[in-house]
């Protein structure tokens, strides 16, 4: 009974982490649905979203509000229980990734050791979710791009994985904040795992196209193929249920965006080196422990990772829709075994790295 | 009762609410949500009993892997959304036996008291490299059947793919293109 208060203490400590990176979650996909929407505008050559608020700020606030206030539409032919767990399921497996996410070295809420591979897993049970919405709609456009949906993510979730796994063979670790502190010194970028092994880098590449899938976006979008299938999975969902599909949808991006930034890209390392005996990477780093080194590992970690969801809308309003045979050809014939020739190569690496 | 064993209870009443769903349940989606919901208490308790690499991998396999293949084989097999089976009642005399057995020798391990055990003091989430002991062990004392098992999976692989494979036409069914079988 004595562990009562320390353990109820660290709890509480906890909801508060919680409740502030939901909040920062929301706030998120307020600003990335506003960025999505003027950055196809730009790239097709208009303005997007210009009457409410200056250059159309407050849209996606405005939408979230009639979003909260409209009504809760359920099918009459739906699986009642199914159809309200679904959009919940989902949205909190992706919640539950970020719990595992080392927002600056000590700075995480659950400290896994195998913090890698509990993300790589909790995003899988967004799947069932998925299959419970499609299913529970009782409607065939729904089942359809459910089953699309869960096919997909389940075929590239292998080469994500094993392009993972090159990267932790290099490290030693699955401990997301090992993964991030090996990459830090004094030559900042060149220190980062995609820059430091020229192979890794290519494994990135091909982790960045698995998200692309993973998170059902052009040029993977097969599953919400507007044109074939209305818009997939969350076809007959309305109001707050349907705001929280498209919470998951921008959070799942941010969670696998922070996992290829904290894998590849150096964490919450500074990407500036030390130049001619200037210590611009210290200044740029702050120091270990301080607030300062906190705030600057935040910083580089949240920058480089909203570069990279920019990244992926730009690939969005850019690329063509692929055909499903070039879906599966991508994924079995070119992506899978590159992966594994990458972990090879780093296996081999290790083995001379022991040896001489 | 300190926050760690009602986080032990609500697993533990999730496994069997979870498991009397897949039992009683008629409608077989929700019987497969009953396992979604048992598997994942399951692997809630293994994170809480210090096993938290085994909860992960029982997430991976069962929840990602096994429970998603069971709903596609439901979902794909099946025409009509909203049928309804009725629980079999097979054998249930020899099933209560076998199930009273078991809950007594059950009984008879738990009620002497040695497993009165609470739950570590700490979190026990830091225990410290369970991976790399896992892996450690696996490719020194456990050799033998790591490389059995792999074996077997390989066959699997092996084996499934080439079930799936587009056959090519044999000389024969070229022969008898006319025939209505030889168009597969």
């Amino acid at each position: 009974m004595e562990s009562y208060g320390s353990i109820t203490g660290l709890n509480l400590i906890g909801i508060l982490a919680g409740a502030g990176i939901f909040g920062g979650i929301a706030l998120y996909a307020l600003a990335a649905v506003y960025a999505e929407r003027k950055v196809s505008a730009f790239i097709q050559d208009r303005l997007g979203p210009m009457e409410t608020g200056p250059k159309g700020l407050f849209q996606t606030a405005a939408d979230i509000i009639k979003l909260l206030l409209k009504e809760h539409i359920v099918p009459t032919a739906a699986d009642k229980i199914l159809f309200a767990l679904a959009p919940l399921i989902v949205f909190l497996s992706v919640f539950a990734g970020f719990s595992a996410i080392p927002f600056a070295p000590e700075l995480v809420t659950a400290p896994l050791n195998a913090g890698l591979l509990f993300i790589v897993a909790i995003i899988s049970i967004e799947l069932v979710g998925i299959l419970m919405a499609g299913w529970g709609s009782n409607n065939k456009y729904a089942l359809m791009g459910a089953v699309r949906a869960v096919s997909q993510i389940i075929s590239y979730e292998i080469p994500a994985a094993l392009a993972l796994l090159a990267a932790v063979v290099m490290t030693g670790s699955l401990d997301l904040q090992v993964i991030g502190g090996a990459q830090s010194g004094p030559l900042g970028l060149l220190e980062w795992n995609a820059f430091k092994y020229p192979h890794l880098f290519l494994a990135f590449l091909i982790y960045f196209t698995t998200i692309l899938a993973e998170t059902n976006r052009a040029p993977f979008d097969l599953a919400e193929a507007e044109s074939e299938l209305i818009a997939g999975f969350h076809t007959e969902y309305s109001g707050f249920r349907f705001a929280l599909f498209m919470l998951a949808e921008y959070a799942n991006m941010l969670l696998l965006s922070l996992l290829a930034v904290i894998v590849f890209w150096g964490a919450g390392n500074s990407p500036i080196p030390n130049i001619l005996g200037v210590n611009l990477h210290q200044w740029t780093q702050g120091d270990s422990g301080s607030i300062s080194g906190w705030l600057w590992s935040i910083f580089w970690l949240l920058s480089k990772s909203l570069f990279l969801v920019v990244v992926m809308m730009w690939l969005r309003w850019t690329l063509p829709r692929v055909r499903p045979d070039q879906l599966l050809v991508i994924c079995w014939k070119y992506l899978v075994p590159c992966s594994l020739v990458l972990i090879g190569i780093s296996a081999v690496w290790q083995l001379i790295r022991i040896y001489t | 009762m300190n926050i760690l064993e009602i986080i032990f209870w609500i697993f533990g009443l999730g496994i069997l609410a979870g498991a009397g769903l897949v039992a009683y349940s008629g409608n077989l989606i929700h019987a497969a949500g009953g396992l979604f919901l048992t598997l994942f208490s399951i692997a809630g308790i293994f994170v809480l009993s210090g096993a938290d690499f085994l909860g992960i991998v029982q997430l991976i396999v069962y929840v990602g892997g096994i429970l998603i293949l069971i709903l596609f084989g439901v979902m794909l097999s099946r025409k009509n959304s909203g049928e309804v089976i009725a629980p079999g009642r097979i054998n249930s005399g020899l099933s209560l036996a076998i199930g009273i057995l078991l809950a007594g020798l059950m009984l008879a391990i738990l009620i002497p008291g040695e497993y009165e055990q609470s739950f570590p003091e700490n979190a026990p989430i830091h225990t410290n490299g369970s991976t790399a002991s896992i892996g450690v062990q696996l490719l020194t004392h456990y050799l033998l059947p790591f490389e059995f098992v792999s074996f077997l999976l390989l066959t699997t692989l092996v084996g499934s793919a080439w079930l799936a494979r587009r056959k090519p036409a044999q000389p024969r069914d070229l022969l008898q293109s006319e025939s209505p079988q030889s168009n597969t």
